[in-house]
């Protein structure tokens, strides 16, 4: 085994070889942001969580064949991104009347109105953009990443990418009031 | 105006500071005369604020369990699968060898029925003791009719006339 590779890459090749342990230990260590990513982009549980489950199958069906030269999170956020993009060209989207999953704000009931209201508001917006756009969104916004890491993870190119972006802030612009 | 447009194509690249440096020192030169621009620029910025606004709910505590639970069932069904597919593949190769293996059965099969119900045997001396059999049915039955020289056919009046007799083949001398 390359002596760069590291944990993350070492539990998915034992996994490859049928450590169900070194698997759980995977699942233990993303499924955090692996959620949050399906969260973000479906605004809602029951996808999130079908997505999630679906994205660790099938990693661990892909770790026999997983080269480690590659970066595991970015072998990660491919698969996840793109079972989140397929899952919502099947379905369309269901624009919420509440966030039942959204945590307490804060103590102010006045305040947890309005946060809730341009919560609502924001879900609305982010759910009238094409898949593709959203998750552009969720990958600069939530997960930080850059150009290149998005590109990466779309499986396009950066100019691709800048192009998602500024349609995507394009269009929330017009459907946020500001 | 038309200025505006094509610096307002940047401003999500400038944003997230994916501009080339030049193109970034001519866009901020621009901004500094452009009013209009920076209210847009400063409403695209706005919206990082208002997405950071969603909350993310926690992950369900019984996801690990289930999809650990999902994938040893999954595992178990590919062992399974893979014991029926090497069984598949392995009598598939060996498929020419079962054929044969057939044929030479059948044949065994073949030859111990035909041996039980031949009427001719292989065994030494099985041949007179078949011809004995026959002979004595013949007369049993009276096919004696059936042979060269019949009882009263013309052949057997002239050779008694004769005094001889027809040797065993039928043939006349």
């Amino acid at each position: 085994m390359p002596e760069h590779v590291n944990e993350d890459e070492r539990l998915l090749l034992a996994a490859g070889r049928g450590d169900l342990e070194a698997f759980t230990d995977l699942v233990n260590r993303h499924q955090a942001w692996a959620w949050r990513i399906a969260y973000r982009f479906f605004g809602e549980s029951q996808n999130a969580e079908d997505v999630v489950q679906e994205a660790f199958l099938k990693l661990l069906q892909a770790a026999p064949r997983f080269d480690p030269r590659a970066a595991f999170r970015t072998y990660f956020y491919r698969i996840i991104t793109r079972l989140c993009l397929d899952q919502a060209r099947k379905k369309h989207p269901t624009y919420m009347d509440s966030l039942p999953d959204a945590p307490d704000p804060g103590p102010n009931a006045v305040d947890q109105i309005v946060h809730r209201e341009m919560s609502l508001a924001v879900r609305a917006a982010l759910d009238r953009l094409p898949p593709n756009q959203r998750m552009a969104i969720v990958l600069r916004y939530d997960e930080d990443l850059d150009y290149r890491g998005i590109a990466e993870a779309l499986q396009i190119s950066t100019k691709a990418v800048e192009r998602l972006l500024s349609r995507a802030r394009k269009r929330l612009r017009l459907l946020l009031p500001t | 105006m038309t200025a505006c447009r094509k610096y307002r194509k940047q401003f999500s690249a400038y944003l997230d500071g994916e501009l080339p440096s030049k193109k970034q020192v001519t866009l901020s030169d621009h901004l500094a005369i452009c009013a209009a621009c920076r209210r847009e620029l400063a409403a695209l910025e706005a919206l990082g604020p208002a997405l950071s606004r969603l909350k993310v709910a926690p992950p369900p505590t019984h996801l690990t369990s289930r999809i650990v639970a999902t994938a040893r069932r999954q595992q178990a069904e590919r062992a399974s699968g893979r014991s029926v597919r090497f069984w598949l593949t392995h009598m598939q190769s060996w498929s020419w060898g079962f054929k044969a293996a057939g044929a030479a059965a059948m044949l065994v099969v073949m030859l111990y029925f035909g041996q039980l119900t031949s009427t001719r045997g292989w065994l030494p001396g099985s041949q007179d003791k078949h011809n004995t059999m026959m002979t004595a049915t013949n007369a049993a039955e009276g096919l004696e009719w059936f042979a060269p020289a019949p009882p009263g056919s013309l052949l057997s009046g002239y050779l008694a006339m004769a005094g001889q007799t027809l040797p065993s083949d039928g043939t006349h001398r």
